[in-house]
């Protein structure tokens, strides 16, 4: 196992090498191809800006002023560096070339004093002669930047960093499948054969099918087991049978069964794909609404363009109870293609809208579609589970949802900005089709046979509802912690954190880019700190953290009002989350326990759950509200002065409850002694 | 269950003896090649759209400073208390713009109705410009430079304004786009041969990587298919130098016997 690991961490290592060798060589050569066709148009830019300048002068020259006496020359030069970033030096000289004035362009890079130069081989020169009454008394010298070009290149790196981001996702979820499809599956159902083989069951198969070295070895160690097969069939045909202490074992009349094995990896990347393709247009949709928005009679415009996603949120939360039922009965292949399907055809017509009423619908049948592959391919983890392993298996899930999301977020943002919002969501559609079509190839129905390993069906009455609303705990991490975490995801990052980019002017793909950086803190820090909160227990304390976390976030884009203020804003949403967010379910049942609540940890999961997406449908709706009356920083210090008060009486309720319950618990015992 | 042990057997012995030369890290170095293929293409993507923006812009400030000085010209009669009409040394400023470069189309100035005053092509003097000009012209946010994009020109347009910033009009240039195209055409070009190159050397690089990192496997994966396959043959004693295929053997060997000894047994009888 050690071994198998260590050719999987091996491969991957290879893999990640030769993207990065790849994508920088490509961008070195590139950045030498377009020095040589911009250097030229350079040129031309520099000898115009020189031809400007000498009419300029010259009709003050023309009125009798000697070039020496030349005044205001370095507010003139300002102003064309200005509109010109390019031309990095201006200035004027006497008849022998003697410099009377220059200019240097100011940049990053400028030392101490300001004025930053340039050796003369980094500069294209142009120089024009100044004349007075026909006779040449000066020059005007313009000096344009031939390092321009790879400053301007060196924006690029951020777009290639999130190339390799994306890329490196991809990469790790197909190599990972095919590890598990190829080498690790087929290996473990050989290993499993061999076992029973060596025990004297020759009741299973090697079902895997290939031409390669495992294939070669599945069907020779399959031969072996059909010789034995075979050689007992003619002995039971010729009316014989072995002894009567015989341990070995045959299949019965409808032969021997086939063997699969880590078949929970196939889930992957279909639900990779599809949460990828959704995620695409989370950077501009609510831009893509503003195109279709009509103004409604008295409904604000902000809280206008926030609808969709609130009713996205809601047909997704309303779908996934009868959907997870559904599939229980029709079977997770059937349900998870139907819903792929759905959420495709969603995409496309979203992409067609023509107005608000047909994008509300497309968005809601998207929802339908999402929701069935969400719970459907829950509820896949848990059929290829047991009870000891399904957290793991849950977590593995989470994992692929949180990828395929930030990956969506950042090259959508990159194609709306290039191509547009329609053809994204085409695009995207295309990419919910890939994932059927994985679907259809890949992933096969697998019947449990143990009942034990099954998880418990979850029926959710009215009384269930009553008992936990009425624990306190449930309450406060509900309505404290859980709902404003929500609210802070849709509210900020889906709705007002894309339109707040476009108003301090940045690309979609910048948006994309600083939107999926709340999905790679998510990834990164999410297990690191669920295992810390599993080893010190103190899980209020994170939640708290979280909370806290997520008000400093909006107040840091309130006060920075930038777009570093931003990112940093959405690092720390990122942060936060992964913090607060998952101790919440394990503190309600913890504390479930303590207080002696008679509910089954299923039903307050679903409970729970179905409670927390009041969050994310009212967030985009608070948020236009807010926006529309106080603007989108006050809108910012308005959810973060909400989110601290939340994070602050969670803290105080907490703290007080645990005391009586504590000292309730003391008297009890002490009554009991 | 759809397919019996016999059918799979023989599906898996059709595709063995089909296709003898299927490989593990060819396949592993193919999905590699894949990944790769998709960096390189959107990195080149990426690189060229950058380029098309950096490059568009440059040339288009060329323009700029020509129309701005054109610009200032004519607010400066402006200035003075003409109208634009009265302004007469217009039409020479436009046309000595337009023969200072080939790819000047046109260079006209149109007034707040949007009806064109002068132009380089004396033609067009008296007609209107298109909407979406006069919406740009006439915008209260009054910004350096407006553009629109055409299938077979860029415009450039320069607000104008009198000396108590009332809109007057607006003067604006077209420049041919054929030049930029062919440069961003070659840029294309340029980058697809690149990209090509990368990908082969570095596919080339992932197929060799792979075959090293994964050659141990495939070693020990042949060796057990031969060893499993000559014990079915019963060509060889196992060597038992793989514990669970040497157990797998044996329990296979023993079941033989077990069986044989039963069909001697029932014969006897």
């Amino acid at each position: 196992m050690a071994k198998r690991t260590s050719i999987q961490a091996r491969i991957l290592t290879v893999a990640a090498v030769l993207l990065i060798g790849a994508a920088i060589t490509v961008s070195y050569w590139a950045l030498s191809t377009f020095k040589s066709q911009f250097l030229p148009a350079m040129q031309k830019k520099a000898a115009v800006v020189d031809q400007s300048l000498q009419k300029q002068l010259g009709k003050v020259l023309d009125y009798g002023v000697p070039v020496d006496r030349l005044r205001g020359l370095s507010k003139v030069f300002e102003a064309v560096q200005k509109d010109n970033p390019d031309i990095a030096y201006l200035a004027v000289a006497g008849k022998d070339g003697n410099v009377i004035s220059e200019h240097w362009q100011v940049s990053r890079k400028a030392g101490a004093g300001g004025r930053r130069t340039l050796p003369a081989s980094d500069l294209f020169l142009s120089k024009l002669p100044l004349k007075q009454g026909g006779h040449v008394v000066g020059w005007v010298k313009v000096g344009a930047d031939k390092t321009y070009i790879t400053r301007r290149m060196e924006g690029i790196v951020s777009d290639i960093v999130t190339v390799l981001v994306v890329s490196g996702l991809m990469a790790l979820e197909l190599l990972l499948f095919l590890n598990a499809f190829m080498v690790t599956g087929p290996m473990a159902s050989i290993r499993e054969v061999m076992t029973k083989v060596k025990e004297g069951d020759f009741t299973s198969f090697v079902s895997h099918q290939g031409s390669d070295e495992v294939g070669r070895l599945s069907a020779a160690v399959n031969r072996a087991l059909l010789k034995v097969e075979g050689l007992y069939r003619n002995l039971v045909d010729a009316g014989g049978r072995l002894a009567g202490n015989s341990s070995l074992r045959f299949a019965g009349s409808d032969g021997m069964h086939p063997l699969v094995s880590d078949r929970l990896r196939f889930i992957r990347p279909p639900l990779f794909l599809l949460v990828f393709s959704e995620s695409m247009s989370l950077s501009f949709f609510p831009m893509y609404v503003d195109t279709l928005y009509k103004p409604i009679a008295g409904i604000p415009k902000d809280v206008v363009i926030g609808l969709p996603i609130s009713l996205f949120m809601l047909v997704w939360a309303l779908s996934m109870p009868f959907a997870g039922q559904w599939s229980d009965r029709a079977g997770r292949r059937r349900t998870v293609l139907t819903g792929t399907a759905i959420t495709a055809v969603g995409l496309v017509l979203t992409g067609l809208a023509t107005n608000m009423i047909y994008l509300l619908i497309w968005r809601s049948l998207t929802a339908i579609g999402y929701g069935i592959v969400f719970i459907s391919a829950q509820g896949y983890v848990t059929d290829h589970t047991t009870p000891k392993n399904r957290t793991k298996g849950m977590a593995f899930f989470l994992s692929g949802f949180f990828s395929g999301s930030l990956c969506g977020a950042a090259i959508g943002g990159i194609l709306a900005d290039r191509l547009g919002y329609r053809p994204t969501f085409i695009l995207s559609a295309i990419l919910s089709v890939a994932s059927a079509v994985f679907v259809y190839r890949f992933l096969n129905e697998h019947r449990r046979k143990s009942q034990a390993d099954a998880a418990p069906k979850v029926r959710l009455g009215l009384a269930d509802f009553r008992m936990l609303f009425r624990n306190k705990y449930f309450l406060t991490v509900t309505f404290l912690s859980a709902i404003p975490a929500k609210m802070a995801l849709t509210g900020f990052l889906y709705y007002a954190g894309p339109l707040y980019l476009v108003q301090l002017g940045v690309s979609q793909s910048a948006s994309g880019r600083i939107l999926m950086a709340y999905g790679l803190a998510i990834v990164i820090v999410s297990p690191i700190s669920a295992w810390v909160a599993d080893k010190v227990r103190k899980r209020p304390v994170f939640v708290v953290c979280g909370g806290t976390l997520a008000a400093i976030s909006m107040l840091m884009v309130h006060y920075l009002h930038s777009l570093p203020g931003m990112l940093a804003g959405v690092v720390m949403l990122g942060l936060a989350h992964a913090i607060g967010v998952s101790p919440q379910l394990s503190l309600i049942t913890d504390m479930q326990t303590k207080t002696g609540v008679n509910i089954t940890v299923g039903k307050t999961i679903g409970i729970f759950r179905l409670s927390e997406r009041i969050g994310n449908i009212s967030g985009p709706l608070i948020a236009g509200v807010l926006i529309s009356t106080f603007g989108f920083s006050g809108a910012f210090l308005g959810m973060g002065v909400f989110f601290l008060s939340c994070a602050a009486l969670f803290s105080i309720l907490m703290a007080l409850f645990t005391r009586i319950d504590n000292r309730r618990i003391r008297d009890s015992e002490m009554v009991t002694a | 269950m759809a397919a019996t042990s016999e059918t799979v057997v023989a599906e898996q012995a059709r595709a063995v003896t089909a296709s003898k030369k299927g490989h593990l890290p060819v396949k592993i170095g193919a999905t590699i090649c894949f990944v790769l293929i998709f960096v390189i293409s959107l990195s080149s993507l990426l690189d060229y759209f950058n380029f098309e923006k950096s490059y568009t812009g440059i040339v288009r400030s060329r323009f700029e400073v020509l129309l701005g000085d054109l610009g200032h010209n004519v607010e400066y009669g402006l200035g003075l208390g003409l109208s634009l009409p009265a302004i007469r040394n217009i039409p020479s400023l436009i046309d000595q713009a337009k023969a200072s470069d080939p790819n000047i189309q046109f260079i006209n100035v149109f007034d707040k109705d949007g009806r064109i005053l002068f132009d380089t092509d004396r033609g067009k003097v008296g007609r209107k410009v298109p909407a979406n000009w006069l919406r740009n012209a006439l915008r209260n946010d009054k910004e350096a430079f407006w553009h629109v994009d055409l299938p077979n020109s860029y415009i450039i347009g320069l607000q104008l304004d009198n000396s108590f910033d009332q809109r007057e009009g607006a003067i604006v240039l077209a420049f041919a786009k054929g030049g930029v195209l062919a440069t961003l055409g070659q840029i294309r070009l340029d980058l697809i041969s690149q990209g090509g190159i990368a990908a082969a050397i570095f596919g080339a690089l992932g197929m060799l990587l792979t075959f090293l990192v994964t050659g141990g496997l495939t070693r020990r994966l042949k060796s057990m298919e031969r060893r499993v396959r000559a014990a079915t043959d019963g060509a060889a004693a196992d060597d038992g130098s793989d514990e669970e295929v040497s157990q797998f053997v044996a329990g296979v060997n023993a079941a033989v016997r077990e069986i044989e000894e039963a069909c001697s047994e029932t014969k006897n009888e």
